[in-house]
């Protein structure tokens, strides 16, 4: 609350204040920056996976593919690029659209796109199965001293995995058979 | 004679706008970030399209509050027509409704409210006004499968201050 005029107090307070907005605003940049890399290097994890997993049929040349950097622009990382992998498979098309880094509760989203639907592969804490690992629920007793959260959180490691039952967002791990079942499922085969 | 229904306006009108602004408030604290449920009802959404279903849903649920607005105004004619065709009262928006009601079974609400407008002194404007709100609510509750053509914005504000001007200034018997 504003509480009137003061003196040299209030214009060294300001400084201070102003100083320390530079060193957050830094220490935020850093922070998207970081969160970009690790999100880029994780969308080339996924891809080489998915050569892996497609390594027989791209040697057959039945299955080729290929990447287009596309402009990505989101909030707080501003604008980068980003590549998008298109798999051919005879007549059919599937894309992977990175969407981005800045989302709910998760590192990463790639869409899907085929001709008869589209689904999501997702950057997902590991021990996160469904979408209700991520409810929170905190109950504070009237009187009581709400309890102190544990000092430190155990470091998330970042898995990609395939949302299934859109409804109820079930995340499965994304191996060979439910990256296959996707493609099937949105290349309407 | 004992009343068939009863109604209150009024009332019915404050409730209605109690309820939307509760749905209204309870709308944007599910969308928003202190939401226990946040994370994992908008997982791998980014916030701009959190927003985006935000504003279909508000806008969803205030279609709906603003048809059942209509639909409470269209009870309160209903009402009135049955308890001055049924009361035989003399005045000649009475003795209409009862010749109204020996041609017809079922009586339209155009019916009622042309009534209004020949017999009574309400506002020529506000009848003009229902009657393109009454479409509105018709093409609500039909499903809306054909594009509408309005003259007018319908919202549940504007329709609830509307419906307010009706109870407030037309003289409803019962």
């Amino acid at each position: 609350m504003y509480h009137g005029h003061g003196g040299i107090m209030e214009t060294e307070d300001f400084a201070m204040f102003v100083a320390s907005q530079q060193q957050t605003d830094v220490d935020t940049r850093i922070f998207w920056e970081e969160q970009r890399d690790e999100w880029l290097s994780a969308l080339d994890s996924l891809y080489e996976k998915i050569a892996g997993f497609l390594r027989e049929y791209i040697e057959a040349g039945s299955i080729s593919y290929d990447f287009t950097e596309i402009e990505m622009n989101e909030p707080e990382v501003g604008k980068y690029l980003a590549k998008r992998m298109d798999i051919k498979i005879g007549r059919q098309h599937v894309s992977l659209v990175p969407i981005g880094t800045v989302l709910v509760a998760l590192k990463g989203r790639v869409d899907a796109v085929g001709s008869a639907g589209r689904g999501q592969i997702l950057l997902v804490d590991e021990r996160v199965k469904s979408a209700a690992d991520l409810i929170k629920v905190t109950v504070n007793i009237k009187g009581s001293i709400p309890s102190s959260p544990p000092a430190q959180k155990p470091p998330i490691s970042w898995v990609w995995k395939i949302l299934t039952n859109a409804l109820q967002k079930s995340f499965e791990d994304l191996d060979k058979e439910s990256f296959f079942e996707l493609v099937m499922e949105i290349a309407n085969a | 004679m004992p009343s068939r229904f009863i109604l209150d306006p009024a009332l019915q009108l404050d409730e209605l706008a109690s309820y939307h602004q509760d749905i209204m408030a309870a709308l944007h604290i599910y969308f928003s970030p202190s939401a226990p449920t946040f994370a994992a009802r908008f997982a791998g959404k980014r916030l701009a399209e959190v927003d985006h279903e935000l504003e279909l849903r508000a806008a969803e649920s205030d279609a709906r509050s603003a048809l059942v607005v209509l639909t409470s105004l269209e009870a309160t004619f209903q009402v009135d027509f049955d308890f001055r065709r049924r009361k035989m009262l003399t005045d000649p928006l009475s003795v209409y409704f009862r010749e109204l009601g020996k041609k017809r079974n079922r009586v339209r609400l155009e019916d009622i409210l042309e009534g209004w407008k020949i017999y009574t002194s309400a506002p020529p404007k506000l009848i003009s006004d229902l009657r393109g709100a009454f479409k509105f609510r018709h093409w609500l509750a039909h499903g809306r499968y054909w594009t509408p053509n309005f003259g007018a914005k319908y919202d549940f504000v504007n329709v609830h201050l509307m419906a307010r001007g009706v109870v407030s200034r037309f003289l409803f018997a019962g």
